[in-house]
């Protein structure tokens, strides 16, 4: 079936399976920035912002994404590289495998919450699993990185 | 020091995080067929026939591979150096499976469609075994794992597949029996830890090709570039010559990548299709079908004076490896020679057991690699010897834990796999790392407990511990600096970047040794082709091992450069002071971006290189201490963990962040496995927590606060005083939590992990034995 | 799961006679749970394009679309200022926001998971499920009816309390299932208590609020004693997660610990 969405702001249109996930369509068209951690919709690694919020790639079917916006990092490269300073400064970026994902999703938070707390930064970043860096190197780049955009 | 000690970004954070093709899938040809794995339903059972006609007529499988169509040439997967101390027992494919999850046979098609339903199209006939699922009760059990001819051991381990034994070890300094006999105090206890699963965000991936030069390409997902060359080349039978294996990115190792994995198959399916090809393993694939680490039973016997004195330590192991033998006995080793050397001036230690084989995920490599398993029975023991001995924990091992200037006979005697190296401690600074946490944690004041109110209850417990810093006489790494033209530099290295930072903190060394800065110092690693030998990252070796490499090739350089600039400006070399960036005399100058377009246009011209190889002579251990600051629930046996206190002894941090991150990555790994990570099997031995819904690793929302702090310590023999970091931080966790909830409730638990279930269990018991005394 | 067609609804009537012309035809809601699945089916039939997603915030009574996303659920200010936010704690400590942007409110009920947190808050409120074609029920109903559902849950209504809610779910780590979940509501000396994933579905304990509700001074006895009747009467039982006996001596804890809370 044939499925059409803006992805990084330019109109695409796709074939696809009905049981196709968006992850699988993105990177069979060279949208290497998205990646698989899991199987379960568990480690948020796949993340990309569907009209600007926060989803598991691998858990939505494409044909779902029928009409709206799918952005990638590939989409907001200033703002991420905004980002990658703060996290290259508190050596937060070990591996990187899950920094893609949580770009997008610290993306998202910053438009979505004005002045969070400890607490509702963790409980929107939790579900970006990190098994290097032990969060803490992490926690520090984000609060300085949201921090300075007050 | 201008670059080293400093927090310089990683050079490749920011490119990843914009989203740059760099991991290996990324790097996959786009044409690639994919191989799929058919994996055994059964524990223990022999292939009786195996038919894949129908599967070989669906339209886009190009082919299928069983026992029959692969060599009968047995290996290990093991990436370790050669020869191996991990017996070789792996077929590529065998006509026995030996776990659930175990290869059957090799799916390569069009489409992963496609291939999942060859898969399910292949038939199998199996005879099924009882499986050996507890592996207390594999020695000489009937079932024998390994009965297939073909398989050896490369030089003694102690290997007898018959009796299920992969390997076995014994060591005696005194005359234990004696001692302990001679001892006021002896406390014996035994001890479980589980089979952690590694869980790197990244799943095991790798793709192969054949180039232009008729030449097997490998893109891999792996911590051993070097040996997995090697062994697919001894294995395969194809030169070694004809064979590249490249590690791009690796999203996390940990040991888990410090093996084959889909190596073989990939390259077996290029070879025979000519066609490029690749597999990435599902999560469920990556728990159930690579590796776990070695869960271990350890019997601790400590026997002590009413003084506080150590006197004895008597540590039996059993570990279990699994269905195959990867890294069965070193892991075994290191359990004992990277922690009873702590407590150095015992009058007797005695280390012995056996590796046994079983039907359950294979074990292999993981951070630590068994120090942690040793740390937890040993540190454990010492706080139960200190109740009994009714003394402080931290003072007695004051008395008695190794300081600088030391040493320990163990270090002579064990190695990995081999003798060992006698060592003294040039630098061990446990003495501040003790007394610097316990001012960090606020020990004085919470030591044992503080009643909180409200059936809640504050704790404190802590734990010391050790690694190593490469393998001496074993690990070799180079590095080869080349100079370009405008005064830059290429930096090959075989030292393998798995997420720790290795390829910027070694720019680092060679950028502060060259006087330059890290920008202009390109690094490019693990490349079987480009890049000199390197072991690979395993054995906390590549700050220690490849740094020094790298140091050695870039005083090489600096000496080139000066005998060229001397050239250049017609005087002695002993005339010359270099900054870095210019060579200067008492009336000339050039600088090096001058100098280096030079000899690359205009005069004298020639390409310099310099390269620099180094082994270790020793393996300078790394310290620390680790203190846990708890709130225990009494009615309820849930823990809160407030603070961990990290103070590390690592030499000189090379680039002080990614030092940190490296300790606090590890500090959260390990807590995993003290707290969450439980590993269950069903009763037919088929993994339960084979995903992240069932199998819980540590989130952010568990982790309040850590603390890390570095001791001030040079270790002359490391790269700018540099020792390693990578491994350590993994250790203490599991005893300093069983320490501290002992000091909370009074309740000691020896089985990992410490679950609120298994805490409120212990406290209601004690209420129990309260209540009838 | 095999998907051989995915239909997106022009209209609820022509959902319904797609839902119900075979047996091998789904509705999803968001579709957050279909990769546990291994079925193989016909159509799936998407219901996006109905105008199910909003909140609607009516005097006595908020109206919320079965398509309401979990995160859109728990952000918003009615469900917030609903007996002092405990329905988006406990929606909050679902998964992560990745996972909650794309499951729905619907999706969660209809399911009838054994673990969900949403449920297990959300049944100690009056809360009534409308299915097209017409038909309400009242959510407790329908936890406990174990008719497959062949209507389509359009709208959840959720009466208006001025209570103070308390929400617990204890588990290991922090993006574990629950072990338990544990709901408490009061409302002018009312209470309601729910336990959930028992490993078993949430349940309302009546007989134990029966006593609670009948005493006319809630003192720490009366609590005690209400937490007992509450482990005589509602079933815990094992699971690889936890054992029963462990589960008891949670409820236990956290049932005397929801009522105090909401007391004060």
């Amino acid at each position: 079936m044939k499925v059409q969405f803006t992805l990084n702001g330019r109109n695409r249109i796709f074939e696809v399976s009905p049981d196709e996930y968006l992850l699988e369509t993105l990177r069979n068209n060279h949208i290497t920035s998205v990646r698989n951690g899991c199987d379960e919709s568990t480690c948020g690694v796949c993340t990309v912002l569907f009209d600007s919020k926060p989803v598991l790639s691998c858990t939505m079917l494409t044909a779902r994404v029928d009409g709206h916006h799918i952005t990638t990092v590939e989409g907001v490269q200033n703002e991420v590289e905004h980002i990658s300073h703060y996290f290259g400064d508190e050596g937060a970026d070990q591996c990187g495998f899950c920094n893609v994902g949580l770009a997008l999703t610290l993306h998202a938070l910053k438009s979505e919450i004005k002045d969070p707390t400890d607490e509702e930064i963790k409980t929107y970043i939790v579900g970006n699993l990190c098994r290097c860096s032990g969060y803490q190197a992490q926690f520090r780049a984000i609060k300085r990185f949201l921090g300075d955009q007050k | 020091m201008r670059i080293v000690k400093h927090k310089i970004p990683s050079i490749d954070g920011r490119g990843i995080m914009m989203g740059r093709p760099a991991y290996t899938d990324d790097l996959a040809d786009p044409n690639a067929l994919i191989v799929k794995i058919l994996r055994s339903p059964h524990a223990f059972a022999k292939i009786v026939s195996i038919d894949t006609s129908k599967a070989m007529e669906l339209e886009g499988v190009e082919l299928i591979l069983t026992h029959h169509d692969v060599p009968r040439k047995s290996f290990t997967r093991a990436g370790q150096g050669y020869p191996e101390p991990s017996p070789h027992d792996k077929f590529i494919l065998d006509e026995y499976v030996r776990y659930v999850g175990d290869e059957v046979a090799c799916v390569a098609a069009i489409s992963e469609r496609m291939a999942k339903k060859a898969l399910s199209l292949i038939e199998v006939k199996y005879e099924v075994f009882e499986p050996v699922l507890d592996f207390e009760k594999a020695y000489e059990h009937p079932s024998v794992i390994h009965p297939e001819e073909g398989i050896y051991e490369m030089f003694p381990i102690g290997f007898e597949p018959k009796k299920n034994v992969a390997a076995s070890y014994q060591m005696e300094v005194g005359n234990i029996e004696e001692v302990l006999k001679s001892c006021d105090v002896v406390i014996e206890e035994s001890f479980y830890t589980q089979a952690q699963a590694h869980a790197m965000m990244e799943p095991h991936t790798v793709n192969a090709r054949i180039d232009f030069q008729n030449r097997l390409v490998i893109y891999s997902s792996t911590q051993t570039p070097f040996h997995v060359r090697r062994i697919l080349s001894q294995t395969l039978d194809v030169p070694l010559s004809r064979i590249r294996v490249i590690k791009p990115r690796v999203g996390g190792g940990f040991g888990g990548k410090q093996a084959l994995h889909g190596e073989m198959f990939v390259s077996m399916v290029t070879l025979k299709t000519g066609k490029p090809s690749k597999i990435n393993f599902t999560r469920k694939e990556v728990f159930e079908s690579t590796y776990t680490r070695h869960p271990m039973r350890l019997d601790m016997k400590l026997g002590a004076m009413k003084d506080g004195t150590l006197k004895a330590i008597d540590c039996y192991v059993l570990s279990d490896t699994g269905a195959y033998g990867e890294h069965a006995l070193t892991v075994f080793m290191v359990t004992g020679s990277k922690v009873l050397p702590l407590y150095n001036k015992v009058d007797a230690v005695r280390f012995k057991g056996r590796i046994v084989y079983s039907n359950h995920v294979s074990a292999g490599a993981y951070r630590g690699y068994g120090a942690i398993q040793g740390n937890f029975a040993l540190e454990s023991a010492i706080d139960m010897l200190c109740a009994k001995l009714k003394m402080d924990p931290i003072l007695f091992r004051q008395k008695n834990m190794i300081l600088e200037g030391q040493t320990s006979p163990i270090f002579e005697i064990m190695g990995e796999g081999t003798e060992g190296t006698a060592m003294i401690m040039e630098t061990c600074k446990l003495d501040f790392c003790v007394k610097r946490g316990m001012e960090l944690i606020g020990w004085n004041d919470k030591y044992p407990r503080v009643e909180l109110g409200n059936s809640k209850v504050k704790a404190v417990g802590m734990a010391i511990a050790m690694q190593g810093s490469g393998i001496p006489y074993i690990d070799m790494g180079a590095a080869t600096i080349k100079l370009n033209d405008d005064g830059f530099y290429n930096l090959m290295v075989g030292a393998t970047d798995i997420g720790q930072g290795s390829d910027t903190i070694l720019a680092q060394i060679a950028a502060e040794e060259l006087m330059t800065t890290v920008d202009k110092v390109i690094v490019y690693s693990s490349d079987s082709d480009l890049t000199p030998f390197d072991t690979g990252a395993y054995a906390s070796s590549t700050t220690y091992v490849s740094g020094n490499a790298v140091l050695k090739a870039a005083n090489l350089m600096k000496n080139m450069l000066l005998e060229e600039a001397a050239r250049a400006l017609k005087v002695d070399i002993d005339d010359i002071e270099f900054d870095g960036i210019t060579f200067q005399t008492e009336n000339q100058q050039i600088t090096l971006s001058a100098l280096s377009n030079r000899l690359t246009y205009n005069e004298d011209q020639k390409q310099l290189t310099a390269t620099g190889s180094y082994v270790g002579t020793k393996s300078p251990p790394p310290f620390m201490a680790g203190y846990i600051e708890i709130d225990v629930d009494k009615e309820t046996g849930e823990l809160d963990i407030i603070n961990y206190v990290s103070v590390v002894d690592c030499g000189t941090p090379i680039n002080l962040k990614l030092a940190q991150g490296q300790v606090e990555g590890a500090i959260v790994q390990g807590l995993g496995m003290a707290r969450f990570e439980d590993v269950k099997y069903s009763s037919k031995g088929s993994l339960i927590s084979n995903g992240f819904l069932n199998y819980k690793i540590p989130t952010t929302k568990d982790i309040h606060k850590l603390t890390t702090e570095f001791a001030e310590s040079y270790e002359k023999s490391g790269p700018f005083g540099a020792k390693s970091v990578g491994e350590i931080g993994i250790d203490t966790p599991p005893a300093a939590l069983a320490n501290a909830v002992y000091n909370a409730v009074g309740v000691r638990i020896t089985e990992l992990p410490i679950t609120p279930e298994k805490i409120l269990k212990g406290i209601l018991e004690q209420k129990q034995k309260e209540i009838h005394s | 799961m095999e998907i051989k067609t995915y239909h997106k609804a022009t209209s609820l009537k022509e959902a319904y006679q797609l839902l119900n012309a075979s047996t091998k035809n789904i509705l999803i809601g968001g579709g957050a749970w279909l990769k546990m699945s291994t079925q193989s089916v016909e159509t799936v039939i998407d219901l996006n394009a109905l105008n199910l997603n909003q909140i609607i915030d009516h005097d006595d009574y908020i109206e919320v679309g079965s398509m309401v996303t979990l995160h859109d659920f728990e952000s918003h200010e009615s469900i917030i200022s609903l007996g002092k936010g405990f329905l988006g704690t406990a929606v909050g400590s679902i998964m992560g926001v990745g996972f909650r942007n794309i499951a729905t409110v619907g999706g969660s009920i209809v399911g009838r998971y054994s673990f969900s947190d949403l449920i297990t808050s959300l049944v100690t409120l009056p809360v009534k499920l409308i299915f097209y074609p017409f038909k309400e029920m009242p959510l407790e109903s329908f936890l406990l009816s174990k008719e497959k559902v062949t209507d389509i849950l359009t709208h959840i209504i959720i009466e208006k309390r001025s209570g103070t809610g308390y929400f617990k779910k204890v588990s290991n780590s922090g993006l574990d299932f629950a072990i338990l979940n544990v709901a408490v509501f009061k409302e002018q000396g009312q209470y309601q208590i729910a336990i959930g994933s028992r490993p078993g579905g949430a349940l309302i304990a009546h007989e134990a609020l029966d006593f609670l509700n009948s005493q006319p001074l809630v003192n720490d006895e009366v609590i005690e004693q209400t937490a007992n009747i509450v482990l005589d009467t509602i079933k815990l039982g094992s699971n690889k997660a936890a054992s029963e006996e462990y589960r008891k001596a949670l409820a236990k804890a956290y049932v005397k610990r929801g009522i105090k809370e909401v007391s004060s």
